[in-house]
């Protein structure tokens, strides 16, 4: 359709005759045609010269025409397009590079052209919501919904712009800080090309406290020590602060001293109490006090020497020579205390009594707060030395398997009292807790702290961001000076089976739970696998962790959670193969491995594992089964630390078949079902001999020989009283087989004996064996976790519930394989995590390791040694390597030692010296494969 | 094997700008433009290098919940099995629609609310889903399985050993994966082997190869022994004996082969530091954070930092000497048995980022055709709920992204949705219509492998039909 000037259309007809004939350079027709008015059919009228994305814009002609854009008929999606009526679209998105286009008019009957420049501008931004729509004064990320947002959109806060995140076209991120309450307009604006502003949404600033946060850089001091308490002031433009410690405004010489810059400095005696309070005050708002507990700790003591360095068999009188002694302190004698008399801080009188002839060690414990021990003195009874119940060798390498390492005053204990002794003594101390030290801490961090009473300040503390440290301080403290270090060991190998995890989101909110469990797993360690498989499966944590909390029955629309039920089964109890009691798997007709279990016993154990949730003090309402209002509620009590109770409205009563035991339906007996579930997999023949092989991999051997695990499986059926799953039992056996103990034997010889050592032990044994100490006593060494800069895993934070490495791990293309062996510790083994150890050692070795370089190791008795290299190689053979260090090694390490020169004359110059030799024969040592390789 | 129409594809491309509602400029598309104007040419230029990248998202990612179909009767039996859990039935609103090029029985689709990103990516035609892949031996049909003699991979909805077939493909039980063995065929190609198969995450199966060995480089790139950089405790004799004394064969095996580690990451660590680009603006971008729906925060995107090491290597390859290399990366957390409204969100987000800001990197490399991602994971779950969550499934919905995607499709057939349809073996969990093989074997052509190479990587490829390739690549 086109609108014709032509005053006649036999006019206009003619002259498109004309037209025709003229373009064939034919002249004449009559008519003298106006190039004007034939340029002006094509010429195009517009309502305007740009339009925003999407919008339409008609173009007319005079004549009909083909319209294009940027010379294509039609256009296309990306510079819009123009329909045979020339309705031009533009795109959805502004044209790049050039955000001008041209819409083309070609005359369908003459070769008359035109054009028109058109820019395609962004869209005009739309803003619907504020989250949050309203905030306390101070900071605050807000997220603008709306739609049309394009990158480079800029939120407009009270008509200034602030920096703005670009999430997508439908939001956008701003940090806004606005510190007067009131109403605030917010607007976005696009970018060029059009940049426009949406209409303005309203947020909401309410009038907000001075907030002031403290985070202080440990909450316990050794004394003279320095911690940093970092202030954040939010809801005030002043920052200031009034510093007090007990009430006295910057502290004094007696409670410790704090800077304007929340530096505080330790006293150098502990204080009566030993904890401190340091108060913040707003000096905007002197309502907005904030306070930080911290523990003032006695010192690390030291120990130079003890004289004399040689006494007779029976009572004498040793005089002990150090510093920062402390009225009750106690001298070990391996590792034992004996009667000791305080002199000053630098003396002590001790009254050694060696029963037999040959070298003893001497430390010194300071007591608590902050107990610490000191490096050894190593003392001599002259005379031929009797043989040992255990050769000093022996011990160190038992002590490598059952624990997480020996010092030389472990080493020695072991070696007087014989096993029988040291299992006896193990079994009778008690498990050192980790949930009193995380309940402690969470209260002094919980400010102000929650009344008993109070439901609500309870429920608050029920979930807790950032508490990692509430466990991982506990469990390096255990794990590196606890009694119970058989307990120890075996918990932590315990807690790599019944994985819970904190990486896990909801069980990471609770550390008092994760403190709990891992505790749970201490106490059963040494009672009986049935009270294991008891209390994880009613462990609220483990609940979390594999779903079976609040796990419902199903109905026509929902199915109960399988979670559990499976992995009770591969991981705990039986396995994914029938087992010969050598642990060779049994194998059908064909000689393919026979499944335990199918499909069908998952679905049905899942309903025996519903009907299981908080334990609400009686209240099995809908509210308690949903855990509403569980809470904190204070000291040893609270819903993160109580078993799992039965609810039987929630629990099926289906028929349940599994393994080939079938609990009729009926009425609801959640607790009955569960005894008959972990009963079947308990005495299931799989058991003995899958949960006996992975403990034997965690402790001694990651290949045991068919007759070491048969040994082992038989004492886990029936320890010899008729009891079945008797862990200390087992332990026991695991430990003292031939196959652990004989270095003699051929299975010790063989090139397939032995395992790849976790990393995480291989730290605790360095520091167990020279005496790690905690600068503040926290043992902040944190998570250990990362590949590059720790030691690629660290305890109840495994990435699945597979642990770190799986049990039956092979090694592609290695020499491993080729044997037909397994190799679990080397899934974590790689190009990466090998350098991480190496580096993480180093430096644990230097400056220290963890948060702050809290631990350190002195090196006192080694650098003692220094001056005498083979003395010292000696002492570290023993050590790390149970004596068994190969010559070649030993030679290496010596000329890197002996290359270190001990200068003469400065005292300092020397011991540096001495010193940098014990860190080179140590870390040498701990780099080398004879080390990282366990056998 | 379905041809393709390249030019209605090209339309379809380009027409969906305008058509697809709401869409503008993201920042990578707004670069990506801006860029492919001033280099148009360069993608010409590219040398002939080509990765696949593996993204293992471990745990079963819920393939329901990812890709919808949104027809009416579909979407009614989704909402119907999904109504028991909290949050899990979406609304029709909240989707991402999609337009795939090529019909599925005329359903329509729609992508996860969180998945953004993958939308984005699927419009520009640079991703595209693959319907209901899994494992199998051969493909067995719903009256096989409830007959009980079909032959199946073991243990299936067992984590660790379908994450094993997944990765593994070959004989039951094997030790190798097909991404190494691809690497395996793959290093002839390569001057330098040892960088064919790169992992960020840890030892997978998957980059296990007969002869090909997989490293592991972590974010902090290629790390030094600090004792080899600079003198052990201030002596020179002291690294010297270091470097010896960790090098050091041994005849006890687990002393051995740890040694051979430490040797390997010598090696490696030199060339690698050398060639791998840093990050960072003088270097490759640092990936932006994600705003995780279930906190509201800002958070670090863990998958996108994987892929940011992933491009560094790339950017290194000439120094590398590699025209072929295999990649692994992981994100965690998909196993979703409760809690998986928060959860999946969480972790959607995470993916769709990460995967718009890695085919940003790519474009900007001029290396978007030369690079795929794909998703694998241990199986899918069941469609029917549990009370918050789903359980372990079988067959799932995967993506894969690039400028080689032959992409804005959905490829595989992707079942009818509801209980007791013809795939359904229970509470919706899927008998897969598309095997891992054939998926890892389209990958593998693409490469550059040959049939029978390919073959010889998926020993039971040849169950499959006898062209069991996807078009997925074009």
């Amino acid at each position: 359709m086109w609108t014709a000037n032509l005053s006649t259309k036999r006019q206009s007809s003619t002259a498109a005759f004309c037209l025709a004939m003229a373009s064939l350079t034919i002249t004449g027709c009559g008519f003298s045609i106006n190039e004007a008015a034939v340029i002006k059919l094509s010429a195009i009228q517009a309502t305007g010269n740009n339009l925003r994305v999407t919008q339409t814009m008609q173009f007319k002609t005079e004549a009909p025409v083909i319209w294009s854009v940027n010379g294509i008929p039609g256009g296309n999606a990306e510079i819009g397009t123009i329909s045979s009526t020339g309705v031009y679209t533009a795109p959805g998105i502004v044209p790049l590079p050039n955000n001008q286009v041209t819409i083309g008019s070609s005359a369908e009957i003459y070769p008359s052209k035109g054009s028109y420049g058109v820019s395609v501008l962004n869209p005009i931004p739309i803003v619907t919501t504020i989250t949050p729509g309203s905030f306390s004064e101070g900071m605050a990320q807000i997220v603008v919904n709306g739609s049309a947002f394009v990158y480079g959109a800029q939120i407009f806060w009270n008509g200034a712009a602030v920096p703005t995140t670009y999430i997508s076209g439908t939001q956008l991120v701003a940090v806004i800080t606005e510190n007067t309450p009131g109403t605030y307009p917010v607007t976005v604006v696009n970018p060029d090309p059009g940049s426009a502003s949406s209409k303005s949404v309203n947020a909401l600033v309410q009038p907000g406290q001075v907030v002031v946060l403290l985070q202080p850089s440990e909450t316990s001091v050794r004394v003279n020590n320095t911690i940093t308490i970092t202030p954040t002031v939010t809801g005030s433009q002043d920052t200031a602060l009034n510093w007090t410690v007990n009430g006295v405004a910057g502290g004094n010489a007696q409670i410790g001293t704090i800077s304007a810059k929340g530096v505080y400095t330790a006293p150098a005696v502990v204080p009566n109490p030993n904890l401190v309070v340091v108060q913040a005050t707003s000096v905007d708002n002197p309502n907005s006090v904030t306070i930080v507990n911290v523990q003032v700790l006695n010192p690390v003591p030291t120990l130079l020497n003890a004289t004399p360095s040689t006494v007779n068999i029976g009572s004498s009188s040793v005089v002990l020579t150090g510093g920062s002694f402390i009225s009750g302190a106690t001298v070990l004698e391996n590792g034992s205390p004996i009667p000791t008399q305080f002199n000053s801080s630098t003396q002590l009188t001790a009254t050694v009594d060696p029963a037999v002839a040959g070298p003893f060690d001497l430390q010194v414990l300071n007591p608590d707060p902050g107990a610490a021990v000191s490096a050894d003195v190593v003392e001599q009874v002259p005379g031929t030395p009797p043989t040992p119940l255990v050769l000093p060798q022996d011990a160190s390498r038992f002590l490598m398997q059952a624990t997480f390492g020996g010092s030389e005053a472990d080493i020695n204990h072991l070696s007087t009292i014989g096993y029988n002794a040291w299992f006896a003594e193990q079994f009778a101390v008690p498990n050192t807790l980790h949930e009193p030290y995380a309940e402690r801490e969470i209260m002094l961090n919980t400010q102000p702290a929650c009344a008993p009473t109070d439901a609500t300040c309870n429920q608050k503390l029920f979930l807790q961001t950032g508490g990692d440290a509430y466990f991982e301080q506990p469990f390096w403290s255990s794990a590196l000076t606890g009694k119970d270090a058989l307990r120890k060991r075996v918990q932590f190998a315990l807690s790599e089976l019944f994985v819970i995890s904190s990486q896990d989101a909801i069980v990471g909110q609770m550390p008092r739970g994760v403190a709990n469990y891992y505790d749970m797993l201490g106490n059963d360690a040494f009672t009986n696998y049935r009270q294991l498989l008891q209390d994880v499966t009613l462990s609220p944590m483990m609940g979390i962790y594999l779903s079976i909390l609040a796990n419902d029955k199903g109905d026509a629309t929902r199915d109960p959670d399988e979670n559990y039920a499976r992995e009770v089964m591969q991981l705990l109890t039986i396995g994914l193969n029938q087992l010969n009691p050598d642990g060779t798997p049994q194998l059908d007709g064909s000689g393919n491995p026979i499944p335990t279990y199918g499909l069908n016993d998952v679905v049905g154990m899942a309903k025996i594992f519903t009907g299981f949730s908080w334990n609400m003090n009686g209240n099995t309402s809908d509210q308690a089964w949903s855990g509403y209002g569980a809470s904190y509620a204070g000291p040893g009590y609270g819903q993160d630390l109580l078993p799992l109770v039965p609810y039987p409205a929630h629990h099926s009563t289906d028929e349940k078949d599994f393994l080939g035991v079938t609990v009729p339906a009926g009425g609801s007996d959640p607790s009955g079902d569960l005894k008959v579930a972990l009963d079947t997999l308990f005495n299931h023949p799989n058991t003995p001999i899958f949960v006996s092989k992975q403990l034997i991999q965690h402790l001694v051997t990651s290949n045991p020989s068919p007759a070491y695990l048969q040994r082992v499986a038989a004492v886990f059926k029936d320890n010899g009283q008729g009891v079945r799953g008797d862990m200390q039992a087992v332990i026991t056996a695991i430990l003292m087989d031939d196959e652990a103990r004989n270095t003699n034997a051929p299975t010790f010889a063989s090139p397939n004996y032995g395992r790849v050592q976790e990393p995480l032990v291989r730290f605790a044994h360095m520091a167990r064996a020279f005496t790690a100490e905690s600068r503040s006593g926290a043992f902040d060494v944190g998570s250990t976790e990362d590949p590059a800069y720790g030691f690629a895993e660290m305890a109840s934070r495994a990435p699945s519930i597979f642990n770190w490495f799986a049990p039956g791990y092979i090694p592609a293309g290695t020499s491993i394989e080729q044997a037909g062996l397994t190799a679990p510790e080397m899934e974590i083994t790689d190009v990466t995590t090998v350098i991480g150890y190496l580096n993480s050692m180093q430096a644990a070795l230097s400056g220290g390791y963890g948060n702050n370089n809290d631990l350190y190791m002195t090196l006192a008795t080694e650098t003692a040694l220094a001056n005498n290299p083979d003395a010292l190689l000696d002492r570290v053979n023993l050590l790390l390597l149970a004596g068994n260090m190969s010559s070649t090694l030993r030679s290496q390490i010596l000329a890197a030692v002996n290359a270190i020169s001990v200068p003469a004359g400065d005292a300092n110059a020397i011991n540096q010296a001495l010193l940098t030799r014990a860190q080179t024969a140590i870390f040498l040592t701990v780099a080398s494969s004879e080390y990282t390789a366990q056998h | 094997m379905r041809k393709i129409d390249h030019s209605r594809r090209q339309f379809m491309k380009t027409a969906s700008y305008a058509a697809a509602a709401g869409v503008t400029a993201s920042p990578l598309l707004h670069s990506m433009r801006a860029l492919a104007a001033m280099s148009s040419h360069s993608a010409a230029a590219a040398t002939d290098y080509r990765a696949i990248v593996c993204v293992y998202l471990q745990g079963g990612n819920d393939g329901h919940g990812t890709l919808i179909a949104t027809d009416p009767d579909s979407f009614a039996a989704f909402t119907q099995a999904r109504s028991g859990a909290e949050g899990l039935a979406y609304p029709l609103s909240q989707l991402l629609p999609i337009s795939p090029v090529t019909s599925q029985s005329g359903r329509t689709f729609a992508l996860n609310p969180y998945l953004g990103g993958i939308q984005n990516l699927f419009n520009a035609g640079r991703c595209a889903l693959v319907a209901n892949t899994g494992t199998l031996i051969e493909p067995i049909t719903k009256q096989q399985w409830n007959s009980g003699n079909a032959p199946l991979p073991r243990s299936l909805f067992s984590h660790f050993d379908q994450t094993n077939a997944w990765e593994a493909i070959a004989a039951d039980g094997a030790n190798r994966g097909w991404g190494g063995r691809m690497a395996d065929l793959f290093e002839s190609m390569n001057s330098n082997a040892s960088f064919t198969c790169i992992s960020t995450s840890g030892t997978s199966l998957f980059l296990s190869g007969q002869t090909a060995f997989q490293l592991r480089v972590s974010d902090a790139g290629a790390l030094q022994a600090n004792g080899l950089a600079n003198p052990l405790f201030g002596s020179a004799q002291g690294t010297a004996a270091l470097q010896s004394i960790i090098s050091a064969d041994s005849d006890n095996l687990f002393a051995k082969e740890y040694a051979v580690i430490v040797r390997r990451s010598l090696a490696a660590q030199a060339a690698l530091a050398a060639a791998m680009a840093p990050a960072g603006p003088t270097g490759v971008p640092n990936p932006t954070q994600f705003l995780d729906p279930a906190t509201n925060m800002l958070t670090n995107n863990g998958l996108a930092q994987s892929l940011q090491t992933v491009a560094r290597v790339i950017s290194g390859r000439t120094a590398l000497g590699v025209s072929r290399q295999v990649f692994f990366v992981q994100l965690g957390g998909f196993d979703t048995h409760d809690t998986q409204a928060k959860r999946h969100s969480t972790l959607l987000s995470q993916l769709g980022a990460a995967f718009e800001y890695f085919d940003q990197l790519m474009i900007t490399a001029g290396l978007s055709s030369n690079v795929t991602l794909f998703t694998v994971s241990d199986f899918g779950r069941t469609l029917t709920a549990n009370s918050d969550g789903t359980d372990h499934g079988w067959g799932s919905h995967h993506i894969v992204a690039g400028g080689g995607v032959a992409g804005q499709d959905i490829y595989g057939e992707y079942p009818v949705v509801g209980a007791n349809q013809a795939n359904d073996v229970g509470a919706g969990r899927l008998i897969p219509t598309t095997a891992v093989e054939q998926y890892g074997g389209t990958l593998g052509r693409w490469m550059g492998l040959s049939d029978s190479q390919i073959r010889e990587v998926f020993p039971n490829f040849g169950n499959f039909g006898s062209s069991p390739y996807l078009g997925l690549m074009g």
